[in-house]
């Protein structure tokens, strides 16, 4: 390397650290919240465009030996947001809710999935892609998983407009459709196992199934206990380092879907009585922003934004989401309590694409990366990530339509609101 | 002690179980770093709670569990992961780095410096005399000296010695920074130790140019010129890196730990390529810090204190990974032999050095403890003889390793023990409350130590 190559590439790695401060400056998050952008577009696309834009051989700062030693962090960040996802489907919070929150969830994220895979599959038709190919129906089921989860909204500044109440149940809906969309991946990840050659294993999908959760609970066990035995709030961060990257790297040592299965363990730890659940949380959420960050400068760097066929799926991906939201709003008030807002706000409130999507669209290209197909699976990102973009200015355009005031979305704030206090069975203090 | 003996179990069968997937010797296609960093990170872990109530530090544990999960014992963790973890090691050394100089204050120092140039520069000299000497003697019986003329022997030895005399600020930093140790031995170990890290930078590319000039035709470019940009170039990378991190804390001053995790980050991958020494671009940023700028060093410690455990814990066990126990086996005799001999130079030369600077008793007769360990400068050391001079290099640097082994393994043990004689582990300032959710007891081994 010469060193005006090596000056290249210490100016664009400084450019982007110093990005990654300003991104996660609390002004920037105030900003968010302030105009009710999510983070994709606020944080997330100037990374993406670095990674894309670095990754040039013109430009030549994101050479492929930079890009090797990113690789552990962008496993890694897979694995964390999977957890922090996982982490948020605690079981007694959703026991506050309404019952009828349950029919509410399917709804909302069902109905999406299947308007998406739907149009997204005729999409895929008209591009040329053969129905009866099996990675057909992946494709189809991945974008499905892509339309689920809503972006989470700002539960104190849309309170002002449908009350807290009100607020707290859609907060507790973006929460839960992001742990649906990791669902779907799973699903997807079982019944179309990538092929690995020389394995040892070989197992029908049910097995597949039952490791892919035995794995995820075996580590959210582990995890507790390690936690457990914390003496300082250091080595608290040292091991849940450590856990998430074991999980991340087990799953993918035998090929399972990344963020699923650090979901399982996450989801399992939170419903497991920590003793430092705050700390916890606490470290979680401060974390995973950079995290997200780098893993979407390395996202951007594999993104092919001159791939027609993604800008072409993308227009398709985001009408049959929008639709499917709204539709899905529609069937979930009728069903839902009074304690939701009303169909209009809350299709408003859930349409915006939660930066999930594009975590599931690259789990589910690291795992099918060298199964074939690496076009489409190009296509796929490049769809998300325009259609993220796209949804923004089309939530933007029919709040304007419908009148309705601008519903804010935030990235989630760094210090959790606490848990009420439990009853501890063991006399341990609480 | 228990409930860690059982999790570090259930990791390895765990891993065990995971990597039955793949037939033997094959390789999952991701690069398998996380898997890596995510066990080794763990098992370090428990491996050290294993060891601490024995009054073994933790770094011991950390060494020992990837050297027996590494490539060359059970084979959990395979040389292409050792590899991807190199960039995990380059970042974990410029944060040690760092911290070890945002530690000294020079001008509390100063009044002090007389000690420690004198105890400094005698164990240095000494050591270094010593083995240099039984080198000189070994190299008609050692198998890669065979052939070479009475020069060629002088100044194999003479590279050799310089290697073995390297001391280790990673090894010291870790032990004071996982005991919270404070005291007139903590700091003048440190001290030493740090300087002693240029001197020996220094003199190694001075050795290095005279066996250049011994074995005409081997090696890269080298000498004086080489030397200048090495030292000279990491220094003023140091110094413009604390003057970032000094801005950045003035300007911003928020997530000070994550921008520093990222500066050394962009440090470890840009000194690779500029051949910076990330120890020396680290120690230069924390001392300008700590001395130069208006920011103090211990702002920066505080704030990078959360990322101490992981980073040494993964930077150790990777050290212990990556160590040569085949080839520490054909050279045993003679490594603990060298090993011996380094001791013994620099527990006499510490002893003439702190009689002259007419040093505290109870300090004179501990201060070599603090510059028994070796570890990462050496081990790069005895690498680059390797790959530098290839005919001879390998044998060299396998005898060297062996050393650096018996040194690595033996001196944390010795220095923590002296620090729990001189009763200063547990004396720097109580963490913070969120830090100390638990008290931590003092292990009953220090006590009793302390008694004795």
């Amino acid at each position: 390397m010469g060193h005006g190559h090596v000056a290249r590439v210490v100016m664009g790695l400084s450019a982007a650290l110093a990005l990654a401060v300003l991104a996660a400056h609390p002004e920037v998050r105030r900003l968010e919240r302030r105009f009710g952008i999510t983070v994709l577009l606020s944080s997330g696309l100037p990374f993406l465009l670095i990674g894309a834009i670095f990754r040039q051989r013109a430009v030549g700062i994101l050479t492929p030996e930079i890009l090797g030693d990113l690789r552990p962090a962008f496993e890694f960040g897979l694995g964390w947001i999977g957890f922090v996802v996982g982490m948020s489907f605690d079981v007694r919070k959703l026991d506050r809710m309404p019952r009828s929150l349950g029919g509410v969830i399917a709804l909302e994220s069902i109905v999406p999935m299947a308007t998406t895979a739907a149009a997204c599959s005729i999409a895929l038709v008209l591009l040329g892609v053969p129905w009866r190919n099996a990675g057909f129906a992946r494709d189809a089921l991945v974008f499905a998983a892509c339309a689920a989860p809503s972006a989470p909204i700002a539960i104190e500044a849309f309170g002002h407009v449908v009350g807290e109440r009100r607020a707290r149940m859609v907060g507790a809906i973006t929460d839960v459709d992001e742990v649906t969309a990791l669902v779907a991946l799973g699903i997807v990840a079982i019944l179309f196992r990538p092929t690995v050659e020389n394995v040892l294993w070989v197992l029908p999908s049910s097995a597949w199934f039952l490791v892919t959760l035995g794995l995820g609970g075996v580590l959210g066990i582990v995890t507790y206990v390690l936690l457990r035995g914390a003496k300082t709030a250091t080595e608290e961060l040292a091991l849940l380092l450590g856990a998430v990257a074991l999980c991340a790297g087990m799953a993918e040592h035998l090929a399972l879907s990344v963020p699923v299965v650090c979901a399982i363990a996450g989801a399992l730890l939170a419903n497991l009585p920590l003793s430092d659940e705050i700390g916890v949380r606490k470290i979680l959420v401060e974390v995973e922003r950079p995290l997200y960050l780098v893993f979407l400068v390395v996202v951007g760097a594999s993104w092919n934004p001159w791939a027609w066929q993604g800008w072409a799926v993308a227009p398709v991906f985001v009408f049959a989401r929008v639709a499917g939201k709204w539709l899905g709003a529609r069937l979930a008030r009728r069903v839902g309590s009074d304690e939701l807002p009303d169909a209009a706000d809350l299709a408003l409130a859930l349409m915006p694409q939660s930066p999930i999507s594009i975590v599931v669209i690259v789990a589910a290209a690291t795992l099918y990366a060298h199964t074939g197909h690496a076009d489409r699976i190009g296509w796929g990102i490049n769809a998300v990530i325009i259609g993220g973009i796209l949804t923004e200015l089309v939530v933007r355009a029919l709040q304007r339509l419908s009148g309705r005031a601008r519903l804010p979305t935030e990235a989630p704030e760094p210090v959790p609101v606490p848990l009420p206090a439990r009853t501890h069975s063991s006399g341990e203090e609480p | 002690m228990t409930r860690a003996t059982i999790l570090l179990a259930l990791l390895a069968v765990l891993s065990f179980a995971a990597r039955s997937f793949l037939p033997p010797g094959s390789e999952a296609a991701g690069s398998g770093a996380a898997l890596a960093f995510g066990f080794l990170l763990l098992a370090a872990i428990q491996a050290g709670h294993v060891l601490k109530p024995l009054g073994m530090p933790q770094l011991t544990g950390f060494i020992l569990c990837g050297a027996v999960f590494g490539p060359e014992i059970l084979g959990l963790i395979t040389p292409p992961m050792v590899h991807d973890l190199t960039v995990v090691k380059r970042v974990a050394v410029g944060l040690i780095a760092l911290t070890a100089g945002c530690e000294l204050n020079l001008r509390s120092l100063l009044p002090r410096m007389r000690s420690i140039v004198s105890v400094g520069a005698g164990a240095l000299l000494m050591a270094f005399t010593l083995v240099f000497l039984l080198l000189l003697v070994l190299s008609f019986w050692l198998p890669f000296t065979r052939g070479f003329d009475a020069g060629q022997r002088v100044v194999v030895s003479l590279v050799c010695a310089t290697v073995l005399t390297a001391l280790s600020p990673a090894v010291v930093m870790g032990i004071i920074s996982e005991t919270r140790s404070k005291g007139p031995l903590t700091e003048l170990a440190l001290s030493i130790v740090v300087l002693a890290d240029l001197v020996i930078v220094v003199t190694f590319s001075l050795t290095e140019s005279a066996v250049r000039w011994s074995f005409p035709g081997e090696g890269g470019p080298g000498g004086w010129g080489a030397l200048a940009a090495h030292v000279g170039g990491s220094i003023a990378a140091g110094v413009a890196v604390g003057t970032i991190v000094w801005l950045y804390v003035w300007r911003v001053g928020v997530k000070i730990g994550l921008f520093i995790f990222g500066v050394c980050f962009v440090v470890a991958e840009a000194g690779g390529a500029l051949h910076l020494d990330p120890l020396l671009v680290g120690l230069s940023a924390g001392l300008f810090l700590e001395n130069v700028s208006p920011v103090s060093g211990h702002e920066v410690i505080r704030h990078t204190e959360p990322a101490a455990m992981p980073t040494f814990a993964v930077f150790f066990a990777v050290v212990g990974a990556e160590v040569h126990l085949r080839l520490f086996l054909a050279v045993a005799g003679w490594a603990v032999l060298l090993a011996v001999v380094r001791a013994t130079g620099l527990l006499v030369g510490c002893r003439v050095g702190a009689r002259l600077s007419r040093l505290d008793p109870d300090l004179a007769r501990r201060i070599h403890t603090g510059m028994l360990p070796q570890a990462g400068i050496s081990l790069g050391l005895a690498n680059l003889i390797a790959e530098q001079f290839p005919p001879w290099g390998e044998g060299a640097a396998t005898l060297l390793l062996g050393t650096i082994l018996v040194s690595q393994l033996v001196g944390p043990i010795v220095f923590r023990s002296a620090l729990a004689r001189a009763g200063e582990i547990g004396k720097r300032d109580a963490p913070e409350a969120s830090e100390a959710r638990i008290t931590e007891p003092e292990s009953t081994a220090d006590v009793e130590l302390r008694r004795g």
